[in-house]
């Protein structure tokens, strides 16, 4: 959007970047069948894309995966000010969970930094005709001219997409929310801030259960907080909450009301090789995602992303580097804010590869089976549609390859937080600030 | 041997450095739109905490450096010149980072509007700021009543004397930011770092 046209003498850019603040994309999920990818945004809004449908025919022949359309584009909330402690509250949404389809209608969870709202989403293709008493367009029809009886009938009609707030889930926190995650239990949900989280009923807006405080007695004595939290996807009564510290925390909500106390923890010894002013800031996990088949965990720190096994604690199973030559950065990136940046990290369909942000509108995916990383970047001027990706690289040493970007040009402004990957398919969507970039695999699979 | 110490002041600048950028951001936490950020608050804290640390143990190498290279001269003049110089420089910086003619960095640490949550009770002001120093004491005062909900809250003009303000300076309890400022090196010695960043 900033990149559009030639600006004239006249200093736009204080209203273009104005502009495009609210546009940035802050959050990104498929729904669970991946017909549906939802995105919120600072703005408050939500736009939802669909998949389009194949008819069977030549195009599935050739592997073309369907093409994804806005469908719906809703304001999910707006922004508020809390009268007693005198604080503007965000309307950026910060997260959007989908729950499983029971009918033909679309349930999604939206969340800002106070309050959850569930939205119902549904289509309207027919509309009744033929009333008695009033006419084509709504009037009311003199009755002397109504000779005879008839049913209203149901006629197609052009689709109309309707979103109706359906609950909303307020003065659950009084900090600011990070995470929601929808339980398979299919009827509750957690939400949860920095010190604490709670579980809601989906059908229950006046309370909500507290099944995490960490909050001191003493505000003075403050050491970690609550960054990441997601329910088990196969056991309704786990739950895991990462923390600043670096630490992950399994609980187990049947040993007790209130899950204070973990049932497992994982945590990394820090290496004192690396220590530096800042180890803290770059140990706290952004990120914690269960693996589909719900026997890893996933995490993202500053400079790595690692693979967890839920049976060890004691340490990742797998770490992979997302960009190390950053090590070395750290006290210009803790001058210019980057190190506080926020990454997310996601699974594919099979748990076989893993996929994470970067700078420079890179991100990464890791194949577990290989080890081995590869960089991608989403960048239109660099990306025609349908073409192939090329991977990049970032120069650290050695030969130096055309097409290598030094260290000195990465663009930090350009950062991928947000992304989701389709739960059944090669397909990726990644949020590059204001822009949505799908990515499909458009190999046949008999090939592969 | 002086090659070591150029090592160590250079870590002492850069310790410096960090925890003055460390206040700045603090600042704009506060200013932020959405309310104050606990997580990055605690963060800010933490390498503010670790570069005082670094600081302090820097400075330590730095005086027993000097201690060594002039023998001859009394350990209170050597100590004293050395924190003259480094204290010079780091009220320079903290001018520097200065955000208006009405506000320098520390002094808008501590001065509290109805938005803000954060009660840095740490990083109080030179001794000139004699309104920040009282706040301090304010804050020690509420300390005990800080695991309530109501807080005092620290806009509320002190009803203490100002002559009060040598007392507090001797407080083991002030911040190691507040001491460098105005160069009480004793204080350096046994200061916890308050973490505590959100009032409510």
């Amino acid at each position: 959007m900033g990149e559009d046209g030639e600006s004239p003498k006249i200093n736009h850019s204080f209203l273009r970047d104005y502009v495009t603040e609210a546009d940035v994309i802050s959050t990104v999920e498929f729904n669970q069948t991946g017909d549906l990818l939802a995105t919120g945004d600072k703005g408050g809004r939500v736009v939802i894309f669909q998949r389009e449908t194949q008819s069977k025919g030549e195009s599935e022949e050739l592997g073309e995966s369907g093409e994804y359309n806005v469908y719906s584009t809703f304001q999910s909330h707006e922004p508020d000010f809390d009268y007693l402690k005198s604080l503007e509250i965000e309307e950026k949404i910060n997260k959007i969970r989908w729950l499983p389809q029971q009918n033909a209608a679309h349930f999604l969870l939206s969340t800002n930094d106070k309050t959850i709202k569930l939205w119902k989403v549904s289509e309207r293709d027919k509309r009744p005709e033929g009333y008695n008493l009033k006419d084509e367009e709504g009037r009311v029809k003199d009755f002397s001219t109504v000779t005879s009886l008839q049913v209203p009938v149901l006629k197609p009609t052009d689709l109309m997409v309707e979103v109706r707030p359906r609950r909303i889930f307020a003065n659950g926190h009084t900090y600011h929310v990070n995470s929601i995650s929808v339980n398979s239990d299919g009827e509750t949900y957690l939400s949860a801030d920095d010190l604490r989280i709670n579980m809601w009923h989906l059908d229950i807006t006046d309370r909500s259960f507290n099944i995490v405080d960490i909050k001191p007695a003493n505000m003075e004595d403050l050491t970690e907080v609550i960054t990441a939290a997601e329910f088990h996807p196969k056991h309704c009564h786990l739950f895991v909450y990462s923390s600043s510290k670096g630490t992950l925390r399994l609980c187990d909500m049947r040993a007790s009301a209130l899950c204070d106390r973990h049932s497992k923890i994982f945590e990394e010894p820090e290496d004192p090789g690396n220590r530096s002013f800042f180890s803290e800031i770059i140990s706290s996990v952004s990120d914690v995602k269960f693996s589909h088949s719900g026997r890893y965990l996933l995490t993202r720190d500053y400079l790595t992303v690692k693979v967890w096994d839920l049976h060890m604690e004691k340490g990742p199973v797998e770490t992979y580097q997302v960009h190390e030559y950053l090590r070395s950065k750290l006290c210009s990136l803790y001058e210019n804010d980057c190190i506080f940046d926020k990454f997310e990290c996601v699974w594919n369909s099979t748990d076989s590869v893993i996929m994470t942000g970067a700078y420079n509108s890179f991100f990464r995916m890791f194949d577990r089976e290989t080890g081995r990383g590869v960089t991608l970047e989403a960048w239109r001027e660099s990306s025609k549609p349908r073409a192939v990706l090329r991977t990049r690289r970032v120069y650290t040493g050695g030969r130096r390859r055309r097409g290598d970007v030094g260290v000195d040009s990465l663009d930090f402004t350009k950062k991928i937080l947000h992304m989701a990957w389709h739960p059944a398919e090669n397909i990726i969507a990644i949020a590059a600030t204001n822009n949505l970039y799908i990515f499909q695999d458009r190999v046949n699979p008999e090939t592969q | 041997m002086s090659q070591s110490h150029a090592e160590a002041t250079d870590v002492c600048t850069e310790a410096k450095r960090i925890m003055v950028q460390a206040l700045a951001k603090m600042y704009t936490l506060r200013t932020q739109r959405g309310g104050l950020r606990l997580h990055r608050s605690l963060l800010i804290t933490l390498v503010m905490k670790s570069a005082r640390d670094m600081y302090h143990s820097c400075r330590t190498a730095c005086e027993q450096q000097q201690q060594q290279q002039e023998n001859a001269n009394f350990t209170g003049v050597a100590s004293e010149s050395c924190e003259t110089d480094t204290n010079a420089a780091h009220v320079a910086e903290i001018k520097d980072h200065s955000l208006g003619p009405k506000t320098n960095v520390s002094q808008s640490c501590l001065k509290t509007s109805a938005q803000t949550d954060l009660h840095y009770h740490g990083t109080t002001a030179c001794s000139e700021d004699k309104e920040n120093q009282i706040s301090t004491k304010l804050d020690r005062h509420s300390r005990k009543r800080r695991g309530q909900a109501a807080v005092e809250p620290d806009f509320l003009p002190c009803k203490k004397a100002k002559m009060e303000a040598e007392e507090v300076r001797r407080n083991p309890h002030n911040a190691a930011l507040r001491a460098t400022c105005c160069g009480v090196k004793e204080s350096l010695t046994h200061i916890p770092l308050p973490r505590s960043i959100v009032s409510f």
